[in-house]
């Protein structure tokens, strides 16, 4: 043989402590830089870190979420109907739905005292990873072992040729990979290391989460300008979204949103699905859900969706996104509250 | 296929599998001339055609050469060779510089040609296997070279993929007579080519492609930046051209020792040198020696007048600098390095004075490092700017701090630069060999582990290519 002799015990064990070692740092590095930054998360989970046990109800979703629920208006007017209860905005800016299970898997573990309702943005488990999001470390940050097995599903369940499939599925597993080997989580990791507790921005305490537009975004946002200079595209959508009552659910998005609600349900919390006020489609999932609170309806909710309302195609303004929690407070207690007084007396509110 | 994409490290690992547990050695090179063609078809098949036609011409001119005993048909062949090699060159490289350079040159006396420019797609690796197969013609027509009857062996030489698209330029002389040899599993220092490997990725990966951005965003607009800014990014630029080359130098190096072959050094710490004749034997050795024995010295070498040695200088360096890119501010690059060299060279010539260590007093060294450090990067400012302009403006900034934009760099990047400068320093004076031969048997394994985990912790997730490629 070429080699000089087949590999020996101590040639295997060498390997094997290579190995070892290697997943060992990398575990390491990983657990320590935490999630990556995502606009707004690293505040608000520095926040939840320290006040988390104060918190009856979360919201997770993307920017039509933070954008668009005021939990200090939420609170008032759970108050006024004689629920009170604490809530928190936990939506972030371009969140997808693995990317919120991942999220919500390590807020969960951490055993918030009072959490009972996680309120999760209904979405499309569309598989596609955008050639710009590619490797980037969002995307690399929510594939852990349970979300890529969903997006994997997701991309056998695709209607695409077989080329295509296995590009995507390939390139779901070596973001796992990636993820596994805390690929590029370095910085991450000094910067967690560095990172001082508890003070968070007093806007952040004040809006419990919900990010409300500045003057600049009104001035320079460019989705808004396209929205003012655009106005027939806005109605065209909204008549879209009359018309049709979003899109059929896919086998692999039925088997996520179940995957979700169970995942929420071992933890001993109730998920809710929201549909924000939006003209963008979303699969027809209702009779998988517990709950479902929708607003995607322009014919029952016009007031949300008129043209005063709205920051831009996607998103409320504040007056829109107060109105809005109005709205969702009162279906919240009338759809979900009420339906398990037993526990809200047992728990003494 | 880059040495640091997850997809070359699969490759290598089925190549050196099958590599190593082929018994026959005609065979296990045939493997290894079959994965370097598969190498380079993964960049573009197409040019496989040319890397063939550049083997095969460069073989059969050589063979003629020996069977040939009339002088001027030996000449005949090797001029042969060098215009097929010069001609695929010019065609895929210079074809458009050219052009351009002639529309430029005539436009004032009223002449134009108009847009005769051509799509040419660069061949990768180019000037580096016409390098080294002019060599190699060169090396038998001097007689210093029995020329290769095995065409696979000299196809393998020619591809071998470890250096086939960025060097180090590798020798005839120096890489034959290891083909004709089976190389020894035992004889391999595993443990150093491992640790080189590891140390080239870090340099490329974790240095290089981490302060691209930072340079990448002042070289496109310098006139936007302050003079501060200007020198952040000048002289991080002088650390991304060296990690990313010679980063690559050391992964091509490392793969090819785990293979069995010796591909010689082609960087010393060039930043330490005390002279910029001191930088030229430490930085791309390969090449600067190939310009040395087949440029500088047929031009006559120093072996005529001062002024003649000084016009070979001069010359060699000009055609090196376009040698690296079909771009003027290329051969201004080459231009000051040949002033520089032939300043140097009269320096010594007056004072006396080599700069060699025990000659010099220690501060004089220091001096004469920081002051050859500051002229290269003073020309590395030609050989990453855009144009003559964005030239202008950095130099007037990193010469003159004298700027007119505002913007600024983060000073971070400043410790940056000076953490990883001590670390070259301190580098010298551990080489790789020495640390890893201290390293206890039983923790070479865990440590590279641990190491190797934290160099992908502080990869930036996407990779850029390596400079080198380009050329």
């Amino acid at each position: 043989m070429p080699f000089a002799s087949p590999p020996t015990r101590r040639g295997i064990a060498r390997w094997g402590l290579f190995l070892l070692c290697w997943g060992l740092t990398a575990a390491l590095v990983g657990r320590q830089a935490g999630f990556p930054e995502m606009g707004t998360l690293e505040d608000k989970l520095r926040h939840f870190a320290v006040h988390g046990d104060e918190y009856d109800v979360i919201f997770v979703g993307s920017s039509r979420i933070e954008r668009g629920v005021v939990p200090p208006v939420f609170d008032a007017e759970l108050a006024a109907r004689g629920r009170p209860l604490r809530s928190f905005n936990f939506g972030v800016a371009g969140m997808e739905a693995h990317e919120a299970n991942a999220l919500m898997r390590r807020m969960l573990a951490s055993e918030p005292a009072r959490l009972r309702w996680v309120v999760v943005e209904l979405e499309g488990w569309d598989p596609v990873l955008e050639n710009e999001n590619r490797f980037k470390r969002r995307a690399v940050f929510w594939h852990d072992a349970a979300e890529t097995w969903s997006a994997l599903r997701s991309t056998a369940a695709l209607e695409a040729p077989l080329a295509a499939r296995a590009d995507l599925a390939s390139t779901h597993l070596l973001h796992f990979a990636a993820r596994l080997l805390a690929l590029g989580r370095g910085p991450d990791a000094v910067r967690s290391l560095a990172r001082t507790a508890g003070q968070t921005s007093p806007d952040l305490e004040r809006w419990q989460g919900f990010k409300p537009y500045t003057e600049s975004s009104y001035r320079y946002n460019p989705l808004r300008k396209h929205f003012l200079d655009h106005p027939d595209d806005y109605r065209e959508a909204i008549r879209r979204l009359e018309d049709g009552a979003g899109v059929a659910a896919s086998p692999a998005d039925v088997a996520a949103v179940r995957a979700q609600v169970a995942m929420i349900r071992r933890v001993g919390r109730r998920s809710v699905h929201l549909v924000p006020p939006s003209p963008r489609a979303v699969p027809r999932l209702a009779e998988h859900v517990p709950a479902l609170l929708a607003f995607n309806r322009p014919r029952d909710y016009g007031e949300l969706f008129a043209v005063d309302q709205r920051f831009d195609h996607e998103h409320l303004t504040q007056e829109g996104a107060e109105r809005f929690t109005r709205l969702l407070a009162a279906r919240f207690a009338a759809e979900v509250l009420d339906e398990e007084p037993d526990r809200l007396a047992a728990l003494g509110r | 296929m880059l040495f640091t994409q997850p997809l070359f490290l699969v490759f290598f690992a089925a190549v050196f599998g099958l590599a190593w547990s082929t018994r026959d050695d005609r065979r296990r090179k045939l493997v290894l001339l079959a994965a370097s063609y598969l190498f380079y078809a993964a960049w573009d098949w197409r040019f496989l055609s040319l890397i063939l036609a550049s083997t095969a011409v460069d073989f059969a001119a050589a063979l003629a050469m020996e069977r040939t005993p009339s002088s001027s048909a030996r000449k005949g062949w090797l001029i042969a060779s060098l215009t097929v090699n010069l001609g695929m060159l010019a065609a895929f490289k210079y074809f458009n510089f050219f052009v351009e350079s002639a529309a430029l040159l005539l436009r004032p006396f009223g002449a134009e040609i108009g847009d005769r420019a051509l799509a040419i797609v660069l061949p990768v690796g180019i000037s580096f296997f016409t390098f080294q197969t002019m060599s190699y013609t060169i090396d038998v027509y001097r007689g210093k070279l029995v020329p290769l009857t095995s065409f696979a062996d000299f196809a393998l030489f020619v591809s071998f993929f470890p250096q086939l698209v960025a060097g180090p330029i590798v020798r005839a002389a120096h890489f034959l007579p290891q083909l004709a040899r089976r190389p020894r599993w035992a004889a391999i220092d595993k443990r150093r080519y491992l640790a080189l490997f590891l140390a080239g990725f870090v340099k490329k990966a974790c240095v290089a492609d981490a302060v691209a951005p930072y340079v990448d965003r002042v070289f496109a607009r310098p006139e936007l930046y302050a003079a501060a800014a200007v020198w952040i990014a000048v002289l991080l630029y002088a650390v991304q051209i060296y990690c990313d080359f010679s980063g690559y130098t050391d992964m091509a190096i490392a793969c090819a020792g785990l293979l069995g072959y010796d591909l010689g050094p082609n960087f010393n710490f060039p930043y330490l040198a005390s002279s910029l004749t001191d930088f030229w034997r430490r930085w791309h050795i390969s090449l600067s020696s190939w310009l040395r024995d087949y440029l500088f010295i047929p031009l006559g070498g120093s072996r005529g007048t001062r002024l003649f040695t000084y016009r070979n200088l001069l010359l060699t360096m000009l055609l090196g600098g376009l040698w690296h890119g079909a771009a003027w501010t290329f051969v201004a690059w080459g231009a000051l390095h040949g002033l520089g060299l032939v300043a140097h060279k009269e320096w010594i010539r007056r004072t006396g004075r080599t700069g060699r260590t025990g000659q010099t007093c220690r501060t004089l060294r220091l001096l004469g490092t920081a002051a050859t450090f500051y002229a290269v990067c003073c020309a590395w400012i030609f050989f990453r700017a855009q144009s003559f302009g964005d030239a202008a403006v950095l130099l007037k900034a990193f010469v003159l701090f004298d700027a007119a934009g505002t913007l600024a760099l983060e000073p971070w990047l400043l410790a940056l630069f000076a953490a990883l400068a001590a670390v070259h320093a301190l580098a010298s004076r551990m080489p790789l060999e020495r640390l890893v031969a201290a390293v206890p048997d039983g923790l070479f394994a865990p440590a590279y582990g641990v190491a190797t985990a934290l160099a992908l912790a502080f990869v930036p997730m996407r990779a850029a290519p390596f400079i080198y490629f380009q050329f």
